[in-house]
């Protein structure tokens, strides 16, 4: 009997560093097949500059412009027309594609009618809210070139008092690409 | 003590410990196998690469190794107070036989009163217009208190198929620089990680 136990312990001791060894050999396989990979590589290099276009106070309504005219908010009060109450002009001395872009709202059931719009000699219209609903979202792109100045000015109808918000990217695009840069405009109406 | 009770139960134990030996050398072999693939996947660089985007031109410059491996974007702009976005600037084309993964890492990053960044992201789309889904993004953001870089973790791994040939994968580049920002550059190095 005592014979059969050392054979079993001799056999059963092989047997576990064997087991041992498999182990930690079947993990290190393991973890080099899931770490392998090849890399590409790409460098971008990026510059701050001036903005392409600098918007600017309006003669309507009350407007506040950040330091580099990239953002702005727009306060007025119905009713009527506000003409104008922004405008911005080309800075970089190129051609560009702009549009306004409603991305957010608040309060605006009370708007009988909240029209924006973009005008350089003839007027594009770009945001639309009648009784309420959005009818227009979002504008088709207009023409904004070098050294170009637009206006931007609004007409509104309110139903009851209150104070609503309609923010909205100007979008300024390069033409023929999909390159653009996206201004924050709120458009206040209180009363 | 009965001897052959014993003998059989050392035998049983021999038996397990035979069988368990047997599973993980299996196992240890599959893995072995696994290995060999993948080495295979590492020599053949060409499945994967970049392509130059519709954005290259006008308002920023990609150049391209010639084993298309390497891509060097120069020109990149950000303004202050807004988003400046370049939806196809550079595109990842699998043209291997098989999907891979693929994962966007930081590489490296440079640059000079970084601190007038606000950031810098990396987008991988599924497709190259706007319409397409983000897969993963990559985000670099300025960390005022520490006044250095947010640097991103890897993204998870997406799958890219080779069952369209015609299918390219845009990496946006979306960039935004502080309020009343100064002159600033940034030169960032990331890596398309393939599988």
């Amino acid at each position: 009997m005592v014979k059969y136990s050392r054979k079993f312990r001799g056999v059963q001791k092989s047997i576990w560093i064997a087991l041992a060894f498999l182990l930690v050999f079947g993990f290190l396989l393991q973890n080099v097949a899931g770490s392998v990979y090849y890399s590409l590589s790409m460098d971008s290099g990026t510059a701050v500059l001036s903005p392409p276009v600098i918007l600017r106070e309006g003669t309507a309504g009350n407007s506040t412009i950040n330091t580099n005219g990239t953002s702005a908010k727009v306060s007025v009060e119905p009713s009527g027309d506000f003409n104008y109450v922004l405008n911005m002009t080309e800075n970089h001395g190129a051609n560009w594609k702009v549009r306004l872009t409603a991305y957010d709202q608040s309060n605006i059931t009370r708007l009988d009618n909240c029209s924006i719009y973009i005008y350089d000699g003839s007027n594009s219209t770009q945001i639309v809210i009648i009784d309420g609903n959005y009818s227009q979202q979002s504008g088709l792109w207009y023409d904004l070139n070098a050294s170009d100045t637009e206006y931007i000015w609004m007409h509104v109808e309110t139903s009851s008092s209150g104070t609503s918000y309609v923010y909205a990217y100007l979008e300024i695009k390069v033409p023929d690409k999909t390159v653009y840069a996206q201004y924050v405009i709120t458009f206040e109406i209180i009363n | 003590m009965n001897p052959g009770k014993i003998r059989s139960k050392k035998t049983l134990k021999l038996l397990g410990l035979l069988i368990s030996a047997i599973l993980i050398a299996t196992v240890s072999a599959a893995v072995y196998y696994s290995l060999g693939v993948t080495s295979t996947i590492q020599t053949s660089t060409t499945d994967v690469w970049f392509k130059v985007g519709s954005d290259n031109g006008t308002d920023c410059n990609v150049q391209l190794s010639p084993d298309n491996t390497t891509a060097v974007i120069t020109g990149l702009k950000a303004y202050p107070n807004a988003s400046y976005t370049y939806i196809d600037p550079v595109r990842v084309v699998n043209n291997g036989t098989i999907a891979h993964l693929v994962r966007l890492r930081h590489g490296s990053i440079s640059g000079t009163s970084e601190g007038n960044f606000s950031y810098v992201k990396f987008i991988l789309r599924n497709g190259t217009t706007e319409d397409n889904a983000t897969l993963v993004t990559l985000t670099y953001t300025w960390n005022t208190t520490s006044n250095d870089w947010n640097i991103p973790s890897a993204t998870d791994w997406k799958s890219i198929s080779n069952a369209n040939p015609d299918t390219e994968w845009s990496i946006t580049i979306e960039t935004k620089a502080i309020d009343n920002a100064q002159s600033a550059s940034v030169t960032i190095e990331i890596k398309v990680d393939v599988q």
